[in-house]
């Protein structure tokens, strides 16, 4: 599912954590994913699943033990610290909270300013005009700029966290669970902002999120995590009308509707997922599914194309679309 | 039409200082006054008087005499000059190396292994005994007091620091300027210490006050300063064996030494109540 013109393709990552106990966490296994330019992908998974491990990778924080990350063709996981420095200028990335990823003791001014200096990006006197450029692209005005990130609101710190992801006008940007620390009245505003800035300057977008009614808004296309495996993937409209894994019902179930008549007849997730350390055998969904076969406990289902630019990695994709299944 | 200001918007006063605090302030800004003025004022007070000895406190001598004679106000009031001398210096010496040791061993794993180790040797030398043997080795001397006495308080400060740093580098902000390029020196100076300045600060006032009661204790057991130029630590040892004659020989200049390293914490805990985070938290939303 790549070629040569996307910004980004990981290939086949792999990261695992030893446990002080000797023990090994299953973060991310076999991941693999593309995003073109100016296209969003969605990353949907409960928390614990290696999304934000995931995230990090591509960022370049944390280094994969197998596995590629090739940014605009060159690969990440194996660059010296010299070239991983330059690469950061075309990845950036937002943070989930956005009072903890601000330092409490610098302006706004120069939070946004960071970037800029160490890219050597400008004149002094034109990095100062960039600054107040930015602020204003995300709604910040100049008397705000000298502020501290505690006198702003949560709403204007996360966009102050935006304009510094965008200073250096990177070709991706990695959103970690954007929004999922503000308050519901400020999320459309900030999902909407941070829409129009990726149409306005043709960046692609990771949007990573925990919440599939979120995304739906923002992507073009969804990915779907659960420990540590893509377990499906494909056009957005396509996976949230037609899901073709028990555990994408299960994620799509759990979005609170405004009225409970409304509800599919379709069975909501029940009980927390399996530890990464100890992975049950064959699918690591079958604990959980109410679809489980025999087959589901002895063999780990492959990530396998469903239909064009869709791909699942159930044994059973071809029976969800038949209605009665689903209604357990 | 007057304007209504909305109070969340408006900056929150500083609260008032506090009776001790004020106290305090007062406390130490006389003793600095003393530590100044004092020798040149009243000289050093080394003038013997076998006239006057072990005079009890009067308009001639405010604090009484010792048994040389010698008027204990004086020799008090300019003693100041050491003692502050004696924590200002240690302070400065003990956050330069501690508090550096502390940053880098709290951002590098590997330099963490060998300094904490060293620390933990130095830690378990019992502190006023490693002050006696580095001013037997070295001599004394104001230099050499100053030196024994960091040298304990060095692995202390080293440790307080590293564990800050350790906490501040987890959080998601230092990710960000990792993120946005910022190169390791440019991450330690300009984020990881000034969100550490506070709790070094706090930890100042502690050196500072724990250095002037060693040099007491030091020149207590006349391995401190030497006799002629006067500090609080030997003008009470010099009043130790006349203490049932003459207890104001040690009952003033302990006084003062008491009020100061109090007014020293006291400072102190004020600093670390400014600085807490949990605290700020609270002042921030």
């Amino acid at each position: 599912m790549s070629d040569n013109t996307d910004v980004l393709v990981a290939d086949k990552l792999v990261r695992h954590f030893k446990t002080g106990k000797g023990q090994t966490v299953h973060a991310v296994n076999d991941v693999s994913l593309s995003i073109a330019p100016g296209e969003t992908l969605a990353l949907v998974g409960e928390s614990g699943c290696g999304k934000s491990t995931l995230g990090r990778m591509i960022m370049g924080l944390d280094r994969p033990d197998s596995g590629a990350v090739h940014l605009l063709g060159r690969d990440l996981a194996r660059m010296g610290n010299r070239d991983l420095h330059t690469a950061r200028r075309s990845v950036q990335m937002i943070f989930q909270d956005p009072s903890a990823s601000l330092d409490p003791r610098w302006t706004a001014e120069a939070i946004v300013r960071e970037p800029l200096d160490n890219f050597r990006i400008g004149t002094s006197a034109e990095r100062r005009d960039h600054v107040l450029q930015l602020l204003s692209k995300v709604g910040l005005r100049p008397d705000q700029a000298k502020r501290y990130p505690h006198e702003l609101s949560g709403g204007q710190r996360q966009r102050l966290g935006i304009a510094r992801a965008l200073a250096t006008r990177p070709r991706l940007v990695v959103a970690d669970e954007p929004v999922s620390a503000l308050d519901v009245s400020i999320r459309a505003q900030v999902i909407n902002l941070l829409c129009d800035l990726r149409d306005e300057m043709k960046l692609s977008l990771l949007f990573i999120s925990h919440d599939i009614g979120v995304v739906s808004h923002i992507s073009n296309r969804i990915a779907v995590m659960y420990l540590g495996r893509i377990v499906e993937a494909g056009e957005t409209a396509a996976v949230l009308n037609a899901p073709q894994h028990p555990y994408t019902v299960g994620l799509l179930e759990s979005v609170p509707r405004p009225r409970p008549a409304d509800r599919r007849q379709r069975a909501p997730l029940e009980g927390d997922p399996p530890s990464p350390i100890n992975l049950p055998s064959g699918c690591a969904f079958r604990t959980r599914c109410p679809m489980a076969v025999d087959v589901c406990a002895n063999v780990v289902p492959p990530l396998r194309p469903t239909a064009p630019g869709r791909f699942s990695a159930c044994h059973r994709a071809d029976d969800m679309t038949k209605k009665e299944l689903l209604n357990v | 039409m007057t304007t209504v200001s909305s109070p969340a918007l408006s900056k929150p006063k500083p609260a008032r200082p506090g009776v001790a605090v004020s106290l305090s302030l007062l406390a130490l800004a006389v003793v600095i006054l003393m530590a100044i003025f004092g020798p040149l004022v009243f000289g050093l007070g080394n003038d013997l008087n076998p006239m006057m000895r072990l005079k009890p406190p009067s308009a001639i001598a405010w604090f009484g005499t010792d048994n040389l004679g010698r008027d204990v106000f004086v020799r008090t009031v300019s003693g100041a000059r050491n003692s502050v001398t004696v924590g200002l210096c240690t302070a400065i010496v003990v956050l330069a190396i501690g508090g550096t040791l502390g940053v880098v061993a709290g951002y590098f794993n590997w330099v963490d292994r060998i300094v904490m180790r060293l620390a933990d040797g130095l830690m378990a030398i019992p502190g006023i005994l490693l002050a006696i043997a580095l001013v037997s080795v070295l001599g004394g001397g104001l230099v050499t007091v100053i030196i024994a006495i960091s040298v304990p308080e060095i692995p202390r400060t080293a440790r307080l620091m590293r564990s800050v740093v350790l906490s501040i580098r987890e959080l998601p902000f230092i990710t960000a300027a990792i993120s946005v390029g910022s190169s390791t020196p440019k991450i330690l100076l300009r984020h990881i210490v000034p969100n550490a300045i506070g709790m070094l600060s706090v930890q100042a006032t502690y050196v500072c006050a724990a250095a002037i009661l060693s040099e007491a204790a030091l020149s207590f057991l006349g391995v401190g300063t030497p006799p002629d130029v006067p500090s609080w630590g030997n003008v009470i040892a010099s009043g130790k064996e006349y203490f049932r004659l003459a207890p104001w020989i040690i009952a003033f200049p302990g006084l003062l030494l008491s009020i100061m390293v109090l007014s020293i914490n006291i400072l102190g805990d004020r600093l670390r109540d400014r600085f807490d985070p949990r605290l700020a938290a609270r002042r921030a939303s």
